[in-house]
């Protein structure tokens, strides 16, 4: 290997356009990766070690060198072709020195490189093309110490060679200086012979292993580096054979290497293991060159032996590193493309394997009730898996716990049956790591390890990462799975949704109740569901909204609510839309054609979820013919009251199973009840029925129990003022298989007026009976006296008609005014008219109005025929001249009526030589019968008769 | 005839009329009339007072029933003929049974009932 930094200088000026075979020779023995490329980028040229390093032959002529590799920059991102340091050299021109890349193998490996592009310029300095070395720097912290070293072994090599005249350490580098110092060979010896004393020097002090040996594989030399690598002293072994140094089973090394040399090959870099002096292995680099002598011929080999085992273990930690990190960077990039929780699982399984070099893993969450569960794993059984399910180190709330790394299950704080179980799954270590999001403890990873296992810094902050990586991944996917369950949720629901309004939709439709809905609180638009439109005699879709602006008003019916037109405001569905609730409301629909219809319901306002009103929805059902069989009813109750009412009935119902008794309002009226007062039970009704008809009550009551067939009965009431009252019950039995039961129902009227009438009547009967037999009787009477006290027949039969018929006009005057009396006129008025002279103004009746009762009238008519008669046969009315005055008077204190007949013009009077039946009527019957005083004064000037009889006015 | 010669009959007939005639009946028979009262309050006075052996009474006297002086009389043993214009069926029950006298009537019944009552006594 060359310095990189000096190299581009030298080829600038020494690897020209031309181009020459000498120098290509030079360039292909490099064992360092040089291109060459035109303008275009088209490859010109490469050597060996660029195709080695490439992976691949390029195409000369046709591949563009640099786009051949998969190039990523150093941070691991792509590197497009056209950035490429090579292309960025052709573009700009200039040289670049040492940018760092990584370029990708075809076969995926990847290598860690330097890039030294550099123009390359024709004579008149114009860029012909480039020419690109690339240094592989994939051991670099190593490789840089490898390259120190190697570099001052060239900086000595060129006085080692001049001086032996032998063959060179060996470096690929040494050959192309070698060439070069051929052209310059008396220069390079002299400057050799110069320098030989240093190159011992040099030999001596290297940290190398600087061995010379024969053919025979003794050791020739053995300098100071060669002591404190192998651990004997150059007395030791000079003369013995290397094989001293050859670990077992690496016994055919020697002759291999040797076999090589002798055939003049030199050995480059072998990288071996040697025995210690302490039988110790150590790792070396072996570089083997033949020793020729000054004939050329091979005579031995030298041996420059490096310790390589902390470059092996930097080379080792570099591809760790590298591992672990293209591992990170496989795991960033699964993980970001993951699509579910599976794939997060996997790259997760994959990546802590890969970085924490342990062969199993697995990942566990807490579940829902806060156990640790296995959700992926890698290489356990499910037997191992069933055992420590559930275990963890650390409970839900732990707060930003630490991750724990037992080394080894022996030695570790487990409980016995733990440790056996992970032993007997063949874990020897093991690391849990929590995994954290947003600040809480979600659940752990786990390394398991084989053989015990010290968890390095690096292994413990990879695990970290992981972690954190696994912990962001988990809850991304959880939080797209319940982002995409909510939306699921939300879906479902909106369908739902939907299918419910739909559901409602078709449900409103079909319902035979009308509804009103309005979707807006100011009601401008209310439309209806089928049953409502048919209700209103209206097109299906037609606004019925009173609050609608005026000429999308429903027009042809009008709503009225006890008999009042409701304006709009009104309306049951405008008071709901303004966030009442209105209930059992009663309206009545008035079409214009004179009909109407009743409907009786709810409104109530339609909210959101914020529960303010966007509308409001009514619905009703059709009442008409329920409010007409109502007004049916109540009219028939009216004329059922009014009949009842009239007739001084009411109604009454006992209810035989429950012995309840319930009396209408008017049957309680009829008992002097204030209505609704009545007790309500058969023995309340019994209490006020008089008790003389009380048997009679029950009696029937029973009669009607026995037969079924209907009540009747008629009894006294005795009413708590103590009125009597006559009542009469009809009643009758209800079917028997009535719901409510068996009852005896009725009416009852009060009949008292009826009694009253009828014994009335019966008095009146009896009472015109015993009249008639008295007036019977009287006539008897009267007939015997008549002819008994009259000699002359004829005059006697004249006489008794005459008497006869003016008991007849009492009688019939007393008719006439109802049996109520008589006016003492009349009774004068009637006996004098037959004598009643109107020119000669001979009868003068002068008194008060003065009715006179029946037994009065009849005595006093018979009384003023008899003096009638006398007077027209004896008195004033037998002359022309002859006047009869009638007056009479009342004397209120007294109580007597006093009547005065006074007979002026007549004949002279005598007193009568007989005693005959008109006296003895006059004196003794109006004596007797009226209780009166009667005198008869037969004065000269004519008849005059005081009668004086008790009178109380208004008695009659 | 000779039975009844003397016997005093008490008359109560608020009818003047009909009263002059059952007197005039009981007179051409013999008998004496005790009367005629026309007042229950009279006629009861005059039955405590009066010494009689039969008594015809109107059962109407100008609207009061004569129904106390019946029983004071049945009280006393004395035989009673009711003289009235009622039926049987506007009597009391207890007086159904007395003997009566429809108005109007003939003397010789008349007669006949007061002479049929003393014998029976």
């Amino acid at each position: 290997m060359c310095s990189a930094e000096g190299l581009p200088n030298n080829l600038e000026s020494k690897i020209g356009p031309s181009d020459s075979p000498d120098l290509r020779a030079v360039l292909d023995a490099l064992p360092m990766a040089v291109f060459a490329t035109d303008r275009e980028g088209i490859i010109t040229y490469f050597n060996q070690a660029a195709a080695d390093l490439a992976g691949s032959e390029p195409r000369l002529g046709k591949d563009r060198w640099c786009v051949s590799w998969d190039l990523r920059r150093a941070d691991g991102s792509i590197l497009p072709d056209d950035e490429c340091p090579m292309a960025q050299t052709l573009k700009e021109g200039r040289a670049i020195t040492g940018r760092e890349i990584v370029a990708v193998r075809p076969d995926g490996t990847m290598v860690p490189i330097l890039s030294y592009p550099t123009p390359i310029l024709d004579k008149s300095g114009m860029m012909t093309g480039a020419i690109n070395l690339l240094v592989d720097i994939s051991d670099r912290k190593g490789s840089q110490a490898i390259l120190r070293a190697q570099t001052e072994r060239i900086e000595v090599r060129d006085p080692v060679v001049s001086s032996s005249g032998e063959a060179q350490a060996a470096t690929t580098i040494d050959n192309a200086d070698l060439l070069l110092a051929s052209q310059h060979e008396a220069e390079r010896r002299l400057r050799a012979e110069r320098d030989s004393r240093y190159l011992a020097a040099i030999v001596e002090s290297s940290d190398d292993a600087i061995i010379s040996k024969d053919l025979n594989g003794i050791v020739t030399s053995w300098n100071k580096g060669a002591e404190r690598l192998f651990g004997y002293a150059a007395d030791e072994v000079i003369g013995k054979p290397i094989t001293i140094l050859i670990p077992p089973g690496r016994e055919d090394e020697e002759s291999h290497i040797l076999g090589r040399i002798r055939n003049g090959v030199r050995i480059d870099h072998y990288e071996t293991k040697r025995q210690r002096k302490d039988g110790s292995l150590v790792d070396i680099s072996l570089t083997v060159s033949p020793v020729r002598d000054v004939t050329g011929r091979i005579v031995g080999a030298s041996k420059i032996a490096r310790n390589i085992t902390e470059q092996k273990q930097a080379e080792k930690t570099v591809q760790a590193r590298l591992r672990e990190q293209a591992s990170l960077y496989r795991l960033t990039e699964k993980l970001h493309r993951a699509k579910g929780i599976e794939e997060v699982y996997d790259a997760a399984l994959d990546a802590i394997k890969a970085a924490l070099n342990c062969s199993r893993a697995s990942i566990l969450l807490f579940d829902q009730s806060d156990r640790m569960r296995f959700v992926a794993w890698s290489g356990l059984s499910e037997h191992y898996r069933h055992a420590v399910d559930g275990h963890s180190p650390w409970t839900p709330d732990a707060h930003d716990p630490d991750p724990i790394f037992v080394a080894d299950v022996t030695g570790a704080d487990l409980s016995d049956e733990l440790r056996a179980t992970i032993a007997s799954e063949g874990i020897a270590a093991l690391g849990f790591i929590p995994l954290i999001t947003g600040g809480r403890l979600i659940g752990k990873f786990m390394a398991y390890y084989d053989k015990p296992h010290v968890f390095s810094e690096t292994e413990i902050s990879l695990a970290l990462t992981i972690a954190r990586q696994l912990g962001f991944s988990i809850q991304r996917i959880r939080a797209e799975r319940a982002r995409q369950l909510a939306e699921e949720q939300l879906r479902r629901n909106e369908a739902n949704e939907r299918a419910r309004a739909a559901e409602l939709q078709a449900i409103m439709e079909a319902v035979p109740a009308p509804i009103w809905i309005t979707r807006t609180p100011d009601c401008r638009v209310i439309e209806g569901n089928r049953s409502a439109y048919e209700l209103l005699h209206l097109p299906p879709g037609l606004n019925l909204s009173f609050s609608a602006p005026p000429e999308e008003r429903p027009s042809v019916f009008q709503i009225f609510a006890a008999g009042r037109m409701l304006s709009a405001d009104e309306l049951p569905v405008q008071r709901a839309a303004r966030g009442e609730e209105v209930e059992n409301f009663e309206e009545e629909i008035r079409f214009n054609d004179g009909k109407s219809r009743h409907l009786l319901g709810n409104a109530t306002p339609l909210r959101n979820a914020l529960g303010e009103v966007t509308g409001a929805v009514a619905a009703f059902i059709d009442i008409t013919e329920r409010k007409q069989t109502e007004e049916a009813l109540r009219e028939s109750e009216r004329r059922l009251k009014m009949a009842l009412d009239a007739g001084r009935m009411g109604a009454w119902e006992w209810n035989l199973e429950s012995g309840r008794v319930i009396w209408s309002p008017g049957l309680e009226v009829l008992h002097h009840l204030e209505p609704g007062t009545f007790a309500g039970t058969l023995a309340d009704f019994k209490r006020d029925i008089h008790p003389a008809d009380l048997p009679a009550v029950e009696q029937a009551i029973q009669r009607a129990l026995a037969t079924r067939e209907d009540y009747h009965v008629a009894y006294r009431v005795r009413l708590l003022d103590g009125a009597i009252r006559w009542m009469e019950a009809f009643g009758r039995f209800s079917p028997p298989d009535s719901a409510a039961g068996e009852r005896l129902a009725g009416i009852c009227m009060d009949i008292t007026e009826r009694k009253e009438a009828e014994a009335q009547r019966d008095l009146l009967v009896a009472e015109l009976s015993h009249r008639v037999k008295n007036t019977l009787a009287t006539v008897n009477s009267i007939a015997r006296q008549s002819f008994s006290t009259n000699p002359d027949a004829h005059d006697a039969q004249r006489s008794f008609d005459a008497r006869i018929r003016a008991l007849a006009q009492a009688h019939t005057r007393l008719a006439e005014a109802r049996w109520s009396g008589v006016s003492l006129q009349s009774i004068f008025s009637d006996e004098l008219a037959p004598y009643r002279n109107e020119d000669m103004d001979n009868i003068s009746l002068d008194g008060p109005p003065t009715n006179l009762p029946p037994k009065h009238a009849l005595t006093l008519g018979m009384a003023a025929h008899e003096l009638a008669t006398n007077a027209a046969k004896h008195g004033a009315l037998s002359v022309k001249a002859g006047r009869v005055s009638v007056d009479w008077a009342v004397d209120p204190n007294e109580n007597r009526l006093c009547i005065r007949w006074s007979e002026t013009g007549g004949p002279p009077v005598s007193p009568p030589s007989r005693n005959g039946f008109g006296r003895l009527l006059l004196e003794r019957v109006l004596a007797s019968d009226l209780g009166g005083d009667v005198r008869l004064e037969f004065a000269s000037q004519g008849l005059n008769c005081t009668i004086d009889v008790p009178y109380l006015r208004g008695a009659e | 005839m000779t039975e009844s010669e003397g016997c005093r009959v008490f008359v109560v007939e608020d009818e003047f009329l009909v009263a002059l005639q059952i007197e005039d009946d009981l007179v051409a028979a013999g008998y004496v009339v005790v009367g005629p009262f026309t007042t229950l309050e009279g006629s009861i006075t005059a039955s405590r007072e009066q010494k009689f052996e039969v008594a015809t009474l109107d059962l109407n006297l100008r609207g009061e029933f004569v129904y106390p002086l019946v029983d004071e009389l049945l009280e006393r043993g004395v035989p009673v003929l009711l003289l009235t214009g009622y039926t049987a069926a506007d009597l009391p029950d207890r007086f159904r049974a007395l003997p009566r006298l429809a108005k109007p009537f003939d003397g010789p019944e008349l007669i006949r009932q007061v002479e049929s009552l003393l014998a029976a006594r």
